[in-house]
């Protein structure tokens, strides 16, 4: 990390403008990517300069096809195996060469795995101001400097920021934030394959292993339907009940963190602003109080639905439906009627 | 031996209701309802039980360094009753408010001068700030590989090994120490301190320095600045389906006939 602070990019430009880093997936790109190509144009609006986009991996022809048509200036790409998967080292060295060569006035990523690990590290080694996790970004048409917000306290109240002078600003933008781009066909970036000169001899970070969970079914960033239950569960079993009407809902199974804590489930079925962020058609909470830090990673799902026995809980607030009752005797006759209904 | 240090926040409790909280004129505090105590942020509870579970595996000098202003020296005691070996506060009122970056720039000028720790734990982020910049900036100006996000912290001959969350699974991850790392909630809660260790911690008078005492410049530190902190009108009309368990499951139900297709 020290040798990137010393290796001063040499042919500093003057492009300014936006970079963001897209993240691929499958073959193909991220949703956030959508979402960062859809903030770094607003951005650009309002500042002036492009808008150009990097990504790093590996077999990327298509996910680069795809950002191509996305309306940014250039794509700069580095596919290569030694970017397969993250690795802060290999990630660090390529993100501050480029952005030392190209300049940018801001830098955004997305609020995912990636973005939380990697823009702090950039940061620092820029040493330039980080607003993580912003749910609103303004340019102020005065001083060209941007109010970031972002919620703080778990969620309970949004802090407003602005970053020192010093550029480029680093920005990690919150999920399902920002209204997804659309490709078009006639739009064709300049596609630039970025020589990153990372040698993974320097290392001192080793990856020895790497273990996939074998959680079946859907993600729950992609379900459209998810039955989430809160410490009201109560145990693993009662999170087999709740699985029970998921799948006839044709959904997954999610929870706040105190089942988590608590053993009942595994960490990676943890919705909220430490857990995965999700934005589901339906999302049934049952017996979920509604801790700010659990609703900052569901508000914006398009329909709330919550039980829960205690009428003054939280969630109440923040659900388009509730129900004050005991789950234990409404969901098996929720699943029930749903098999009949949607099975 | 190994030497471990843990950075530990004091916070006000995350748990407390928000309802009962009210934002300081100044914008830039929240202000909790009186009598509610700070606590230590979570995370950082999780750091400090990562180092004492090191400590139970293979022995070693835990030094927990918290940083603030007017500290609530209690609630930084329970550190100590938990195991750790020793208690340093930065305190001063230069400290007050630092962003990230001023906050790793204090922690770190501390470590140096402490002759530096083979491992160095922080929580993956605070209960207030949900930054998660600060480990990652110690880590950057001691010019020490951090890694993030450690379910599991474990000491080998030659290495620190560290399981890392990662969406779907984990990681294992090596490095030779000195090594920053960042812990997550899943390495388990701190311990409970026996009631003896409690009354011993109590009578501990920690070390106090000040930004003098570190010789840290500050002038200059801040990167980002808090405007105000803000409630946003956020809250939605809830529509109440009532009645016995199966009509209630009915009333879903016809919810869900119109949301699912």
């Amino acid at each position: 990390m020290r040798e990137a602070i010393l290796d001063k990019g040499a042919n500093m430009g003057e492009n300014k403008g936006v970079l963001f880093l897209a993240e691929g997936r499958d073959g193909g790109l991220a949703k956030i990517t959508y979402e960062l190509t859809t903030a770094a144009h607003e951005i650009a609006g309002q500042l002036g300069g492009e808008v150009n986009a990097a990504l790093f991996g590996t077999g990327l022809t298509r996910a680069v096809a795809e950002l191509a048509r996305l309306g940014v200036a250039r794509v700069y790409v580095v596919d290569d195996p030694l970017f397969a998967y993250y690795h802060p080292e290999a990630y660090l060295a390529v993100a501050t060469r480029l952005v030392r060569d190209i300049c940018p006035s801001v830098v955004l990523m997305g609020h995912t795995d990636t973005g939380r690990e990697l823009a702090p590290r950039l940061a620092f080694a820029l040493d330039t101001g980080l607003c993580p996790n912003c749910v609103g970004i303004e340019v102020d048409a005065a001083s060209d400097a941007l109010r970031l917000t972002r919620p703080v306290f778990g969620g309970k109240a949004d802090g407003l920021y602005s970053l020192s002078e010093d550029e480029p600003w680093i920005v990690t933008i919150a999920q399902k934030v920002f209204e997804p781009a659309v490709a078009h066909e006639g739009q064709a970036a300049e596609v630039v394959a970025f020589a990153h000169r990372v040698d993974a001899g320097s290392f001192r970070i080793s990856v020895t292993e790497r273990v996939e969970d074998s959680s079946e079914g859907i993600r729950l960033e992609d379900a459209t339907v998810i039955v989430s239950g809160g410490r009201g569960i109560g145990s693993a079993e009662g999170f087999a009940e709740l699985k029970e009407l998921a799948a006839a809902l044709g959904g997954c199974v999610g929870a706040s963190r105190a089942p988590v804590d608590n053993g009942w489930v595994p960490a990676n079925l943890q919705v909220g602003l430490t857990g995965t962020v999700v934005s589901p058609n339906v999302y049934l909470a049952v017996g979920i109080s509604g801790a700010a830090q659990h609703i900052a990673g569901c508000s914006s799902s398009n329909t709330i639905i919550a039980i829960n026995r205690d009428p003054e809980a939280p969630i109440f607030r923040r659900a388009h439906y509730g129900a004050v009752a005991d789950w234990r005797e409404v969901v098996p006759a929720l699943t029930q009627k749903c098999r009949a209904m949607f099975g | 031996m190994l030497t471990i240090a843990v950075c530990v926040k004091q916070v006000t409790d995350p748990e407390a209701p928000l309802s009962l909280f009210a934002i300081a004129a100044d914008g830039r505090h929240l202000v909790p309802p009186p009598g509610t105590p700070p606590v230590l942020s979570t995370f950082d509870e999780n750091a400090l039980e990562a180092a004492l579970k090191i400590k139970d595996a293979v022995g070693s000098r835990v030094t927990v360094l918290s940083m603030g202003n007017k500290l609530a020296k209690p609630v930084l005691k329970k550190t100590l009753a938990a195991g750790a070996d020793e208690l340093i506060l930065l305190e001063d009122e230069q400290f007050e408010d630092l962003d990230s970056n001023g906050t790793a720039m204090v922690l770190a000028a501390t470590i140096d001068k402490l002759g530096g720790f083979d491992i160095v734990l922080c929580g993956r982020q605070a209960a207030d700030t949900d930054a998660g910049q600060v480990g990652m900036g110690i880590a950057a100006k001691l010019g020490i590989p951090a890694v993030t996000l450690a379910r599991k912290v474990e000491v080998t001959d030659t290495s620190v090994r560290v399981e890392r969350i990662l969406p779907y699974g984990h990681e294992v991850v090596e490095a030779a120490p000195p090594v920053l790392v960042t812990a997550s909630n899943e390495i388990g809660e701190l311990r409970f301190p026996p009631v003896k260790a409690v009354i011993a911690a109590q009578k501990v008078q920690p070390t106090v320095w000040g930004a003098a005492d570190l010789g840290v410049d500050l002038a200059r530190s801040t990167r980002a600045n808090l405007v105000k902190f803000f409630v946003p009108a956020r809250d939605i009309l809830c529509e109440m389906i009532g009645g016995s368990p199966q009509e209630i499951a009915n009333g879903i139900t016809e919810v869900l006939k119109t949301r699912i297709v």
